[in-house]
């Protein structure tokens, strides 16, 4: 892929682009602006599975916990609602895998209900504690298939898009996600979180069982990984920046 | 650890994003890429590298259907709960009316006071006596027969164990003389 195609690719993304080789050192304001604004968006998201105060609801995950153990339904759809799709997406990306990322996610919850009516909060979060549970039987899976990891593919086509312009989106996600497949599991955790979920560093940090200095150290080899694995499609990109 | 290479390990471990970095060193951090012009070379590279992750994309939302598997297997509505909760309020309610029932029942008025006459305080006597009956001991039989004086002192008539004392008859003389002939022909 040519840079000019890849850097095509990523502006379609409807995120910042690569900055090409001869492009200013200081990203352009706009460019800028709209990554801090993606990042925001994450950060938002992620505050608002754990922070209750953000949730329309006003409700917090321990109070609904605590109904969904009575057999609430009503609390039952609201932690469902809070906490599914970010589960889902998380065991999606460690698994490759759109499928299996739903029985995780399926099973997940399946354990939250079981242990529900005993649930005390104490210690991790809730949501801390649900992604512990999917990166645990993520883990599992990965141990009984050893396979690789397929495509999970973000199907972000929409109607009127321009077919070429869909390809190379799609060719760029392929390469990007078939490279984070091949990453360590724990390395591709830690990244999932904290760059794809928007996650502060201690909480994925309590979701690997290890300390946050850890964590970078699993993020900077995780990031270094991906470099070099895209560095065969991406390599002038990468590199162009800095000597 | 000088802020520059501190800069970088961020950079490598979180990338570009100063919403990403750990919140106690954003600002600082921050300051020095106002001021080096190495820290953001350091940063535009970190960018390149966000970009392309970010270029996996979304991961798209799951259907309706896992939200519906995933309630349709949701604690159920613990019924039993009602039913406990009157199972333990039914007695504690029924313990409450009885000991108001005891509590606020009046007591039964006492008996008017009647000024006994003296026949009514004799009759009342003896029927009580009669109902007591009369305790009647053996030794009251033996002190009840004639002619036996307990306190009657010794020594007494043909008496061997003087020491312990002898019951003294107050006899006639032919009982004394038929007591003594007796005597004489049991010893005999």
């Amino acid at each position: 892929m040519s840079i000019v195609a890849l850097t095509a690719a990523l502006g379609e993304l409807g995120r910042p682009a690569v900055v090409v080789r001869d492009a200013p050192a200081p990203d352009p304001p706009s460019r800028a602006a709209s990554r801090r604004a993606h990042v925001t968006r994450l950060r938002e998201r992620a505050d608002a599975s754990n922070n209750a105060s953000v949730d329309r609801t006003r409700e917090s995950d321990e109070e609904l916990m605590a109904r969904a153990g009575q057999g609430d339904r009503e609390a039952c759809q609201r932690l469902v609602e809070r906490h599914l799709g970010r589960i889902h997406a998380f065991a999606t990306r460690i698994l490759g895998n759109a499928a299996e990322g739903e029985d995780v996610a399926q099973e997940v919850f399946l354990r939250l209900w079981k242990h529900a009516a005993r649930w005390k909060p104490t210690g991790a979060k809730l949501s801390t504690w649900l992604h512990r549970i999917a990166l645990n039987l993520c883990l599992n899976k990965r141990e009984r298939q050893r396979e690789t990891p397929s495509e999970h593919v973000a199907e972000t086509a929409h109607a009127g898009d321009d077919p070429d312009a869909v390809a190379r989106r799609r060719d760029m996600e392929r390469h990007v996600n078939a490279a984070l497949g091949t990453l360590p599991t724990n390395q591709r955790a830690a990244i999932t979180m904290c760059h794809y979920q928007g996650m502060k560093n201690a909480e994925a940090a309590e979701v690997l069982g290890v300390s946050v200095e850890a964590l970078e150290s699993l993020l900077a080899r995780g990031r270094r990984g991906m470099r070099a694995r895209l560095a065969s499609v991406a390599g002038e990109l990468l590199d162009g920046g800095v000597a | 650890m000088s802020d520059l290479t501190r800069l970088e390990r961020v950079l490598e471990a979180y990338g570009a994003e100063p919403e990403r970095w750990p919140a106690d060193e954003r600002a600082g951090l921050e300051a020095l890429l106002a001021q080096s012009g190495r820290a953001r070379d350091l940063r535009d590279a970190a960018a390149r590298l966000d970009a392309l992750l970010d270029a996996a994309g979304d991961v798209p939302p799951p259907g309706p259907e896992l939200a519906d598997r995933v309630l349709d297997r949701a604690p159920p509505e613990r019924a039993t709960t009602h039913r406990w909760r009157w199972a333990s309020v039914v007695p504690l309610a029924a313990a409450a009316v009885l000991a108001l029932y005891v509590t606020r029942t009046p007591e039964p008025a006492p008996p008017a006071p009647v000024e006994p006459s003296a026949a009514a305080t004799t009759d009342s006597f003896e029927i009580a006596m009669t109902d007591l009956g009369v305790y009647t001991t053996p030794t009251d039989v033996l002190l009840s027969l004639d002619g036996v004086d307990p306190l009657a002192g010794v020594p007494a008539f043909d008496c061997e164990e003087s020491d312990l004392g002898c019951l003294q008859l107050d006899l006639e003389g032919s009982d004394r003389r038929t007591m003594q002939q007796e005597a004489r022909r049991m010893r005999t």
